[in-house]
């Protein structure tokens, strides 16, 4: 199975129904500090495979680097997910920049006996699974993505 | 570009091969709907579809990805049109029923949306509470009703939750789909005056059905005929 370098999680506050104690601080831990992941997603085939040109590469990886864990939950809110929804119709309104290629996953067996290698747009599914993430989360306070 | 083509159903294959023809080399064709009790004659823009094939094959004995295959696995970009352009449309093929405007309108995109999600172009918004408890935290074992499969629910879960939850479809799920299928096709086939033949292409009708528990197949058009005899004609195929 092939394995994707990105991968998308949906966080959320910790909602813990016992006390904790922070040994470090010697104080009840603050529950609102954690995060726990309510949503994982892993693209079933490599995001540049998609991409013809070098420049969107780069652009998308600007842009997803916003979403790195390393950065605060509340700067990397759900609501910013609009933005990357944007650049990614930008590239994919581009049809030089992007197409569809062979799926490295996915096989099919035909009736004949052959086998025949199905085709996907991983950028365009991860552009819809984006829209998802965004329509089923935007409502919720404190949801945060990161992309790693 | 648009093709306007009498299309009789004989087999799923007939029907590749139809749309092979319209979308050869990248032509983008446009569907449409028809109803002919709601909408007579008249027809329903829901956008345009573009194939895409692969447009060569590494070695000349390799199978190659074209316009059939990719009708039929969904190598196709459908561009619907917009909610305003929808109603629209909609409202341009009505020609008696222009009081029930709106509740047509209504049920018309919401009929719409089951197909789209039932190919996974659209998702299902969830609970978002009840999505949160899923990912292996306890095991949880989700009991799909008739609506969660005609809406797409269950193709969600069979491709984004697993394994995550696990998936228990009762028996009688299956025998309900089949059983409105059966009604709904009982009807366009019997007229008032029970007539089998007295519905004459073009007509256009949607409705689905699960066969062999994995394929659930659209149908889209049917010969007079042609009788329901538990198999379903296959426009666009997919498998949960």
């Amino acid at each position: 199975m092939v394995t994707s370098v990105l991968r998308l999680r949906v966080w959320r506050p910790c909602r813990w129904e016992r006390e904790y104690l922070d040994v470090n601080k010697q104080r009840p831990a603050e529950v609102t500090f954690f995060q726990e992941c309510i949503y994982s997603w892993e693209p079933f085939s490599n995001l540049s495979d998609s991409i013809i040109h070098i420049e969107p590469t780069e652009t998308l990886g600007e842009i997803l680097e916003n979403f790195a864990p390393t950065h605060a939950p509340e700067k990397r809110e759900v609501g910013k997910l609009k933005r990357v929804i944007k650049a990614l119709d930008n590239i994919i309104k581009d049809k030089n920049s992007s197409d569809w290629v062979d799926s490295q996953r996915e096989l099919r067996q035909l009736p004949e006996g052959e086998s025949l290698n199905l085709r996907e747009h991983p950028l365009l599914a991860l552009r819809q699974h984006l829209q998802w993430v965004y329509d089923t989360f935007k409502s919720i306070p404190h949801v945060n993505v990161t992309f790693r | 570009m648009t093709a306007v083509m009498n299309l009789k159903l004989l087999s799923k294959e007939d029907v590749l091969q139809y749309i092979k023809e319209i979308g050869h080399e990248g032509q983008v064709f446009e569907i449409s709907l028809g109803e002919d009790i709601c909408f007579g004659h008249q027809w329903v823009n829901v956008g345009s579809i573009s194939l895409k094939p692969h447009n060569q094959s590494s070695s000349e004995t390799e199978i190659r990805y074209d316009e059939c295959y990719a009708a039929k696995f969904g190598g196709f970009e459908w561009q619907l049109p917009t909610l305003t352009e929808l109603n629209q449309n909609i409202s341009n093929s009505l020609t008696e029923s222009k009081a029930y405007e709106k509740a047509i309108q209504k049920a018309f995109r919401e009929g719409l949306q089951d197909v789209i999600r039932r190919t996974r172009l659209l998702l299902p918004v969830f609970d978002v509470e009840a999505m949160a408890n899923m990912p292996l935290r306890k095991p949880m074992t989700i009991v799909p009703d008739t609506s969660a499969v005609q809406q797409g629910a269950l193709d969600f879960v069979c491709h984004f939750l697993i394994p995550w939850a696990r998936i228990k479809v009762p028996a009688i799920v299956h025998m309900e789909v089949l059983t409105q299928v059966d009604n709904y096709l009982g009807i366009r086939w019997n007229d008032k005056k029970k007539s089998k033949h007295k519905i004459t292409p073009p007509y256009f009708d949607i409705t689905c059905s699960a066969k062999e528990d994995k394929e659930l197949y659209c149908a889209l058009n049917y010969t007079p005929t042609q009788r329901w005899n538990g198999e379903i004609l296959a426009l666009i195929h997919y498998v949960a």
